[in-house]
């Protein structure tokens, strides 16, 4: 039956729901003519692929037999495919998450979604190429995050003990990315569980946080926490944790998601960035971030903010206890990071810088 | 208590047993454009991806048979220092451009008739002479479909051979025997299962069961008894089937045929 | 006196022969070292071997540019997408068969249980029989066997 469908299917003219961008968005497409007419149409002609840049190259190049002709006819299929479902999508008044699974299986097979994926950087959010508006690119994103960038993140988690250390377990659900500024000297993005200098950390990290689930980015506000939980406390012969760093109500959206100076405000400030500052011989301190969704009321569709006024009096930053604050405030922890710093000969610039104290110096003692 | 009741029931019952014979296609279906594009792509690549072909091994060193296949390959372009090659300096091993697919020519005779592996293959029609003459009661016919038997009774129309079920025995013997019956002894089937594959129960309470079987060799023909009974017979595909059926008889039938 | 010169002359002899080896010049090795120890049957082996071997057989590496790779992917994912349709189509096809298989042997069990137990008799090591043709691309030169005989 259906190979007879496809038979006279092959008769019929076959739909552009790809190459119509009247409706859709820019990014499902791909920006450069060239390398769109050399997939589309084949690049024979052309004089080479125009993704190499070098014209020897080019020439050199000798692509697959009969790949043009029959990557024609299996465009066509899956257009035809992607068709229906958009008919699909746009008939029924259907629930947004089955509306967002269709969308992404109308999309997920096209070959300039693909090429802008698989080639783009998907670290910047050009909206041009990635646009994480799109369900398609969410979803290809969190697919790639979960082949190796959460499975590392969870790793580092787990054997630094940061869980349950500091909040019990995780089940990461957004991408959390943080950065120095460039002045501190590293400029990239930083890998979980990583030793930095007191240098690189004097100044407060910048955030990325990167949403692949379906929410309202319009109401839903973030807490993020930076919490050390090795600050040594010897009145008990135990550690404490401190509080470094704490931002709340914050909005980011899909693609606008770096959560930098411009991002915040005063009034968004739980605490004032710590800079780490290990003591001498007091080993290395694990510096947890937590990123947390505030309570979205599902009545009102109104996100709950956090009142700083009340909160922040309350807040003992020495001995801070990111159980009950997370529980006392309904936040609902999606994506964590973690670095790890130790005492350098730099440390000492630190603390004059912050105008703090001269840390104390630690030996061991035999009991 | 209930047993006597139950017999007389069934003796109540009149049963039919329905006999959906199929003549299996000679010749595989037409592969469509994708699939017949998608075979050839990956068989290209298959190809480029190839070893070279040992041509040392099957042809013994200094002899004729080894020049006469040497001497039809085409030769790959050689490496020379001092050319430029615009299309990537060529590397050649075993006397193969690597980064291409082998072409490995075989001899030919002089006559052009080649010896025994490389005669051309004779390829017989698949349109056979019962398709052009329209000819609905043969076998011969759309060689690439299943063909199912459907008799035209004289009563009631085009429909799968069907016979009463009376001292009851089994109904895939009952259908097999009334086959002979109204097709002659000369032929060889197989039941594929005693079990009943589908059933009807038609309005005034008689019941209509399925049983599947395959014609093997040997020709239905209508024998003279059942010339009575029977008009005409044809093997058909499921669309013609399709236009000979009412609808709603087709509709229980359906998923007994092949598309 | 002439023994003398003759054992001079036989020494001299010696001399010059020596000299000779001495000067003996080695010229480049025209056959290989152990040709004469490989016999036709060594050699046969190791040409079968060779023929195993993947040694200066393999081609290049096939390397796809990003648009190709793309066509590459889009080709498996059309072909996959048309196998898993033909697959479902199947089963459902097979999961129709079954119920409606299932419905007459019920109605059968309730109306005849005599013909029901017939019909339900192990069929177990019931083979296709041999006379069953497979198809082919092309079709045979006799298309139908008529003469078939009870």
């Amino acid at each position: 039956m259906y190979r007879r469908l496809i038979h006279t299917s092959s008769v019929n003219k076959s739909s552009a729901v790809w190459s119509d961008f009247t409706s859709r968005s820019k990014s499902l497409g791909i920006s450069s003519a060239a390398i769109k007419k050399g997939i589309l149409s084949g690049d024979k002609v052309t004089g080479g692929p125009a993704s190499l840049k070098r014209k020897t190259n080019r020439m050199k190049y000798n692509s697959p037999e009969l790949i043009d002709e029959t990557f024609k006819t299996c465009y066509d299929f899956l257009q035809d495919r992607s068709e229906i479902t958009y008919k699909y999508v746009n008939k029924e008044s259907i629930k947004p998450t089955l509306k967002e699974k269709l969308l992404v299986k109308a999309e997920i097979t096209n070959p300039e979604v693909q090429y802008n994926f698989q080639f783009g950087d998907k670290l910047d959010n050009v909206t041009d190429v990635i646009d994480y508006n799109q369900p398609v690119y969410r979803y290809l994103g969190k697919k790639h995050w979960e082949s190796y960038k959460q499975m590392l993140l969870m790793q580092r988690l787990e054997s630094l003990r940061v869980i349950p250390d500091t909040l019990p377990t995780l089940v990461p659900r957004a991408a959390v990315e943080i950065k120095f500024p460039y002045s501190t000297g590293v400029n990239q993005w930083i890998e979980p569980g990583k030793i930095l200098s007191s240098g690189v950390t004097s100044l407060e990290p910048i955030f990325k946080i990167q949403e692949f689930e379906l929410v309202n980015s319009k109401e839903q506000l973030y807490t993020i926490l930076i919490v050390n939980p090795d600050e040594p406390d010897l009145m008990n012969d135990s550690f404490k944790t401190s509080l470094s760093y704490g931002l709340t109500n914050i909005k980011i959206d899909y693609n606008d998601n770096v959560v930098d100076s411009r991002k915040f405000f005063e009034r968004n400030i739980l605490a004032k960035y710590l800079p780490p500052v290990p003591e001498k011989n007091s080993g290395s301190q694990r510096f947890a971030i937590w990123v947390f969704r505030q309570h979205l009321n599902e009545a009102t569709g109104q996100c709950d903010i956090l009142d700083t006024d009340a909160i922040i009096p309350a807040i003992d930053r020495e001995n801070f206890d990111i159980r009950d604050f997370v529980q006392n405030n309904k936040l609902d922890p999606i994506g964590a990071h973690v670095w790890r710093s130790t005492w350098d000969s730099n440390v000492k610039n630190v603390r004059a810088q912050y105008n703090l104290p001269n840390g104390r110096v630690f030996s061991r003692v035999r009991v | 208590m209930s047993a006597p009741t139950r017999t007389a029931f069934s003796k109540a019952v009149p049963i039919r047993a329905n006999l959906i014979l199929s003549r299996i296609p000679l010749v595989v279906p037409e592969q469509t454009k994708m699939e017949k594009q998608y075979h050839e792509y990956q068989n290209e690549i298959e190809r480029r991806l190839m070893w070279t072909f040992p041509a040392y091994h099957y042809f013994k060193k200094g002899t004729l048979s080894e020049h006469k296949f040497l001497s039809v390959q085409k030769k790959p372009t050689i490496k020379n220092p001092d050319v430029w090659y615009p299309k990537g300096v060529p590397d050649i091993q075993h006397g193969r451009e690597r980064s291409k697919a082998q072409e490995v020519i075989l001899p030919q005779s002089e006559k052009g008739e080649g010896t025994n592996i490389t005669r051309p293959v004779e390829k017989n029609p698949i349109i056979t002479a019962a398709d052009e003459a329209g000819d609905i009661s043969s076998l011969e016919r759309r060689l690439r479909n299943t063909l199912y038997l459907l008799v035209k009774y004289k009563k009631s129309g085009w429909d799968f051979p069907k016979f009463g079920v009376k001292d009851s025995s089994p109904l895939g013997v009952v259908a097999e025997d009334g086959l002979r019956m109204i097709g002659g002894d000369n032929i060889s089937t197989w039941t594929v299962s005693q079990k009943p594959a589908a059933v009807i129960k038609s309005n005034d309470g008689s019941y209509d069961f399925f049983i599947k079987s395959h014609i093997l060799a040997g020709k239905f023909d209508i024998t003279k008894d059942s010339k009575t009974d029977i008009a005409e017979y044809a093997w058909l595909t499921r669309k013609e089937i399709e236009e000979k059926l009412s609808k709603e008889y087709f509709q229980e039938t359906q998923h007994l045929l092949t598309k | 006196m002439l023994s003398v010169s003759c054992v001079k002359s036989n020494q001299k002899n010696i001399m010059t022969s020596w000299v000779k080896s001495l000067n003996q010049v080695r010229y480049k090795r025209t056959k290989s070292k152990g040709s004469s120890s490989i016999t036709p049957q060594t050699q046969r082996i190791i040409t079968q071997l060779s023929v195993l071997s993947a040694r200066k057989k393999q081609p290049k590496m096939l390397k796809l540019s990003k648009e190709d790779l793309i066509k590459h992917q889009t080709i498996q994912t059309a072909w996959n997408t048309y196998q898993d349709i033909l697959q479902n189509e199947r089963q459902t096809m097979l999961k129709l068969q079954y119920n409606k298989m299932d419905e007459a042997m019920t109605i059968l069990k309730d109306i005849s249980p005599k013909l029901y137990n017939q019909a339900n008799i192990d069929e177990s090591g019931k083979v296709f029989p041999m006379e069953m043709r497979v198809p082919t691309d092309y079709p045979p030169r006799k298309l139908w066997y008529y003469d078939y005989k009870k």
